[in-house]
């Protein structure tokens, strides 16, 4: 399907408006700078762990709310009010709906990163690195984000299917230390990637792009092959307004 | 005589085995306002979910300025307006912000916007948020954006239900300035009256089935009883058969002055009700 890109930026442009204009949305854009914020300023973990720590934290987190919960939360929404059926009728094509929110929530990710990064104060030489890894580890997730909300009638319901997703991406990748099991698992998931391939690099262990690390480069692009597969299976199955 | 705009063939279609249009026929002509009149559940909107490629139809043929809905949605979504209850607003950004979405989507000129608001009377209430506004408003508002790319057919989806006399009446003539500008007009409503003042061609339609199809004042006439009234100088009305004796006989018999003789004849509510046996509700 072919995508235009006039209608992509007019669908941006009123998806800014929409996050403007919603305090939940915003707030879950902020909770990782909140948590960055705590984490560096008011207890300051990384005196301890070494400034990366908390980064990997917040990042995580970024990694996890940003495209699950307010992509999905952002399709459902106007789903549940109706827009979506008037973008549609409109002559939108709903890859190009899908395609302008994923772009936001992709730039505000990049957005919050970066803030996170200042926030920590590590050194600029890991940046690049950083920046480039979370996007990648984004992209899978993203789709699956998207798939979410086409499977949702509502923003009430997008948790039901979200809230279990979050917590496999997030807490195995912090807990892996703790048992076999859950090490096997946070080797499956993107957010562990970016986690081992950032440690790699700030402990000198692995560059960015050695040998070792490619298991984990690996591990992002199967996230992004199953994210997209399972978006393209619910898209053709559900279509993006089951109404 | 006007093109077709749009024609039904023997269209049905089927939820869950019930079947929710069945075998239907209809031509609408380029320019009209064309009436679909039923009771809640009767097939309405349905029939414009066929009609705009929202949904596909089991059997028959359906045309829509010339194409069939789902062969070109680009070409047909360019050329169509919808207003139904199930068009959305985004209720945190102001009425111009809300146009200006559509406006950048269609790749309207910005002067567009400003005209349309006039159109709607909307002007004064542009920098107002769609979630201030008024039951009305917000309706006008939709209107607005239903024609803001001046569609050459428009889908009206029960357009004042729920709307106060008023306010209907505002979308009234809305309605037929668009029809005066050449715009081919679809509506549904189960409001007879609204559909007698509106519409060119109305058609019946009752549990998917169509029952009848034709110019109001027609049916009227078509489904007339066999009686006359007659309305006297001192406001008195008699009510006769329609034969020539029984009018000749009573006028010779009357001792005052006659005003009108005329043909009793139903309204449009009478004759569905005639015609299916239920109300219009």
């Amino acid at each position: 399907m072919k995508l235009r890109a006039r209608i992509i930026k007019a669908l941006m442009k009123k998806d800014f408006r929409m996050l403007a204009g919603n305090k939940n949305t915003f707030f879950i854009l902020l909770l990782p700078i909140l948590f960055c914020v705590l984490y560096t300023k008011v207890l300051p973990i990384g005196k301890e762990t070494g400034m990366l720590y908390p980064l990997l934290l917040c990042e995580v987190l970024n990694l996890i709310c940003a495209p699950i919960s307010l992509l999905s939360m952002m399709v459902a929404e106007e789903k549940e009010k109706n827009t979506l059926r008037t973008l549609i009728m409109s002559d939108v094509r709903a890859m190009e709906f899908l395609a302008s929110k994923m772009f936001v929530v992709l730039l505000l990710m990049e957005v919050i990163s970066v803030t996170n990064y200042l926030l920590v104060g590590l050194d600029m030489k890991f940046f690049a690195g950083y920046m480039l890894i979370s996007t990648l580890a984004s992209i899978g997730i993203l789709f699956l984000g998207a798939t979410v909300g086409i499977l949702s009638e509502n923003q009430m319901s997008t948790g039901t299917i979200s809230t279990p997703l979050m917590l496999l991406l997030m807490l195995p990748p912090i807990f892996a230390g703790m048992n076999r099991v859950l090490e096997k698992i946070a080797f499956c998931l993107p957010t562990n990637a970016f986690m081992e391939i950032m440690n790699g690099e700030y402990r000198n262990k692995a560059a960015f792009l050695s040998g070792a690390n490619m298991k984990h480069y690996a591990v992002c692009l199967v996230w992004i092959v199953i994210g997209i597969a399972v978006f393209n299976i619910v898209y053709k199955k559900r279509g993006v307004d089951s109404q | 005589m006007n093109q077709d705009c749009i024609t039904m063939e023997h269209v049905g279609i089927s939820f869950q085995k019930k079947m929710a249009l069945d075998d239907v026929n209809i031509r609408v002509s380029e320019g009209e306002i064309f009436g679909f009149l039923g009771p809640s559940g009767a097939g309405k909107t349905t029939t414009i979910k066929l009609l705009s490629a929202q949904l596909r139809q089991d059997c028959g043929q359906i045309s829509v300025m010339g194409m069939e809905p789902f062969e070109d949605v680009s070409k047909l979504y360019q050329n169509i307006g919808i207003l139904s209850d199930n068009s959305g607003l985004y209720e945190k950004m102001s009425v111009e912000e809300n146009l200006k979405i559509f406006s950048e989507i269609y790749r309207l000129p910005k002067t567009r916007i400003p005209e349309v608001l006039e159109q709607l009377h909307l002007t004064e209430d542009g920098k107002k948020k769609a979630e201030k506004l008024s039951r009305g408003m917000k309706q006008r508002l939709l209107f607005a954006r239903a024609i803001l790319h001046k569609p050459k057919l428009l889908f009206l989806d029960e357009p004042t239900a729920n709307l106060d006399p008023s306010t209907s009446e505002d979308v009234h003539d809305i309605i037929k300035q668009l029809n005066r500008d050449g715009t081919t007009v679809f509506l549904t409503t189960h409001d007879m009256e609204e559909a007698d003042e509106l519409c060119s061609r109305v058609a019946f339609l009752n549990e998917g089935v169509i029952k009848e199809v034709g110019v109001p004042e027609e049916l009227k006439i078509k489904y007339a009883k066999d009686r006359v009234k007659i309305l006297y100088t001192d406001g008195t009305v008699k009510e006769i058969p329609k034969d020539k004796t029984a009018i000749a006989e009573e006028l010779l018999s009357a001792d005052k002055e006659v005003v009108t003789i005329h043909s009793v004849e139903p309204d449009l509510k009478t004759i569905f009700l005639d015609l299916t046996g239920r109300e219009l509700a």
